[in-house]
């Protein structure tokens, strides 16, 4: 199920396809005897949120390494802004690691000004950068003191607001989410969706599928280094919806066999189609057998299905 | 490497360090605390000085007449009186009995045939029989002499050595009047060198592998890594790093010398002379030294997962620099043998052998040993960079355990640059 070339468009769509400001093809990574990447190819378009996902250890954090030139692959090549990935490019990226810390002995401003500094903001425009975004993210106050002494969340916003001071054309966010409470997270994700009305890309990884659903345009699944879903979001949940109908009915017919068939809280029932079915069969195969449809609509699967019915099919594979 | 991020590090590094109570304790304090040190360690010192320097009086019993001295009167030296008594009982009686009385000796009536002589102290007394061996011997030799018609061959005899003065003879045979105590001022640089040099590399070194392991225990590495190269990261860290060590040392050197034209007087027996070309050369081999040793320090200090591990690993160096101390008696006995040659080309000795060898004697030392021993120095660190630039890039990627030495090494060799 690598979907990994499985891009529709013909040279048309290619012509009018937006910048890529990302390209791995073919990239594979090890460590020891573990493969890390197996041949991912990928591509991130300017001005959209793309989604990486994938269980933990499924190869997320050794393509984003990789992409930021921490490590080097082992096979494959990478694009950054449509050349040869380099240093110098590096510059234009703003990461937030999934694991997260400061120096936390410096003050907020100091810590900030040095993160801004590292990706080539002048000195001049350091503190008032930092200032700007940390009024963003509605900590202008905490400026003096040292970062030890803020809230986990306080320190996650401050990092958010160090990565984009720069205003880097592209955002890696790994995990963005995690440590935040309700009120941070609506902020946070507000910040996101700013970025992507600027024209700034970003590469959004996180577990919250109802994150990805609402923000991201495309997303990326890898599972055990293998890129096993990639696209539009919403062809992907297409993709998977189509194994799955709810039909309101009093009774369906024998010819379903139980093992295909589920009843849900509210009376209606799930039929998961055959492989090769469409939806149009099974309701032509409903009507010819009598069944008194009041009710037929296909499945949209939520992400988060997806997610774990991939990993869960992933595991019994292996 | 990008100039721009190595500065920006190397600023970084610098303010972070040069701001820390600690810096500034051990900075300002540091000269304070040896002046301390020192002048608590010369309070006995001045104590045994005033002691030694004491007028003591001993007893003196001549019962046969051989020294010729009339009981009653006294024998004066440098540093102490003898006091002649008629028979041992009563300087026996006086030594029980007096304060001032340190000891009382007896020349028996063979002593000019054998040299045999009884000295007696108070059994529950500080002062030894012997203690006044040389006052004794003094008076002894005045006596004997005084039979000698010649005062002036008898003056040479009591004092072989009454005033020194030293030369120091150049290859092209000139002398150059020069104080006593000029071999120990002609020691002051080099020893002065592995002292600054080892201090600047273990604060520094600490400062460097502290800063490392918190900023990898506190997971700052990724963002640093996404922004600048492992060597760009390593580079600023040296030389932040390095200009705080040389802060320190530069206060350390201006507040010796403030002291040094206070005790302008008592310094001045020392004859501190330094030969032109140790000066030239000791900051080139400092810097040299402190790019070596501190790379290496980071590299496998780089290795390490938390603070504790990092010090373990990286400290060994920094003992290192202390090598041509173990040395410095070979060498001072001979700055050009053999010991002091090998030390010349082996990189952790190398800056400090050098500089000893030319303050010592800037003539003995060839020209094309010091330009050899210079170009290994360069090439050693030329390698230590390398090797630990890659060391160092292994260990920021490393989490909380640490592959065996073989894998490390083998990852590091597979780096890209």
């Amino acid at each position: 199920m690598n979907h990994s070339h499985s891009e529709p468009g013909g040279p048309d769509a290619e012509l009018l396809a937006p910048t890529p400001v990302v390209e791995l093809v073919d990239v594979s990574k090890s460590f020891g005897n573990r493969i890390a990447l197996d041949s991912v190819t990928l591509s991130v378009r300017k001005g959209e949120v793309f989604g990486l996902l994938g269980p933990n250890g499924a190869g997320k954090t050794t393509a984003v390494r990789i992409l930021l030139s921490i490590i080097g692959a082992d096979a494959g090549s990478v694009r950054l802004f449509q050349q040869p990935l380099a240093r110098a490019l590096l510059d234009r990226v703003g990461y937030l690691p999934e694991e997260r810390g400061l120096y936390m002995q410096h003050t907020v401003l100091d810590a900030m000004t040095y993160l801004g500094a590292l990706k080539g903001l002048r000195d001049a425009e350091l503190k008032a950068r930092a200032r700007v975004w940390l009024e963003r993210v509605g900590l202008r106050d905490v400026e003096r003191l040292p970062v030890s002494k803020l809230s986990k969340g306080m320190s996650q916003k401050v990092q958010l607001a160090a990565t984009l001071q720069s205003e880097p054309a592209l955002c890696i966010l790994d995990e963005p989410f995690s440590g935040l409470d309700p009120v941070s997270t609506v902020v946070v994700r507000e910040m996101i969706d700013s970025l992507r009305r600027a024209g700034q890309t970003v590469i959004l990884s996180t577990h919250q599928m109802a994150m990805v659903e609402s923000l991201c345009d495309r997303v990326g699944l890898l599972f055990q280094g293998k890129l096993l879903e990639y696209g539009a979001i919403s062809d992907v949940r297409r993709r998977h919806s189509q194994i799955e109908v709810r039909v309101g009915a009093p009774s369906l017919p024998s010819l379903l066999t139980a093992a295909r068939v589920e009843k849900d809280a509210e009376g209606t029932f799930r039929i998961a189609l055959e492989p090769g079915q469409t939806p149009a069969q099974l309701l032509s195969q409903l009507v010819h057998a009598g069944t008194q449809v009041s009710r037929f609509e296909p499945v949209l699967a939520s992400m988060e299905e997806i997610f774990i019915r991939i990993a869960g099919d992933v595991e019994v594979d292996s | 490497m990008r100039r721009r991020k190595v500065f920006v590090i190397a600023r970084f590094e610098l303010r972070s360090t040069v701001r820390r109570l600690g810096f500034m304790v051990v900075t300002f304090g540091m000269p304070l605390f040896v002046l301390l040190y020192g002048g608590l360690a010369a309070i006995p010192t001045y104590f045994v000085a005033q002691q030694v320097l004491a007028q003591k009086t001993f007893g003196l019993v001549d019962p046969t007449g051989v020294l010729g001295v009339v009981p009653g009167t006294r024998l004066e030296v440098p540093r102490g009186e003898f006091e002649v008594f008629h028979d041992e009982q009563a300087a026996s009686a006086a030594l029980a009995q007096r304060q001032d009385m340190a000891a009382y000796y007896v020349l028996p009536a063979d002593y000019l045939e054998t040299g045999r002589v009884e000295g007696y102290a108070l059994a529950q007394g500080t002062f030894g029989a012997w203690d006044g061996r040389l006052e004794l011997e003094r008076a002894l030799r005045m006596r004997l002499l005084a039979r000698s018609p010649d005062a002036t061959l008898n003056s040479r005899i009591l004092s072989p050595i009454k005033k020194r003065e030293s030369f120091r003879v150049e290859v092209d045979g000139s002398r150059i009047p020069e104080r006593r105590e000029a071999r120990v001022g002609r020691l002051v640089l080099p020893v002065g060198f592995v002292f600054l040099l080892f201090s600047s590399v273990l604060m520094s070194g600490g400062y460097l592998l502290t800063a490392l392991a918190t900023e990898k225990e506190n997971k700052v590495v990724d963002v640093l890594l996404s922004s600048a190269s492992s060597n760009e990261i390593m580079a600023g860290k040296l030389v932040g790093l390095g200009a705080a060590g040389l802060i320190q040392v530069a206060v350390w050197v201006c507040m010796t010398l403030g002291a040094r034209l206070l005790l302008l007087d008592a310094l001045a027996s020392f004859d501190v002379r330094v030969p032109w070309q140790a000066v030239v050369l000791s900051p080139v081999l400092f810097l040299l030294a402190y790019a070596f040793l501190g790379s290496l320090m980071l590299g496998t200090g780089s290795l390490g997962t938390n603070v504790k591990e990092s010090h373990q690993l990286g400290m060994v160096w920094a003992l290192l620099a202390t090598v041509p101390l173990v040395f410095l008696p070979v060498m001072l006995s001979a700055p050009h043998g053999s010991v002091a040659r090998v030390l010349t080309f082996i990189p952790f000795s190398a800056p400090a052998a050098i500089v000893f060898r030319i303050s010592m004697d800037p003539s003995g030392m060839p020209l094309w040993e010091v330009l050899a021993a210079v170009a290994a120095m360069l090439l050693c660190t030329w390698f230590a960079l390398r090797l630990s630039a890659r060391l160092f890039r292994v260990g920021l990627l490393l989490g909380t355990t640490r592959p065996g030495l073989l894998r490390l090494f083998a990852s590091a060799a597979r780096l890209e640059r």
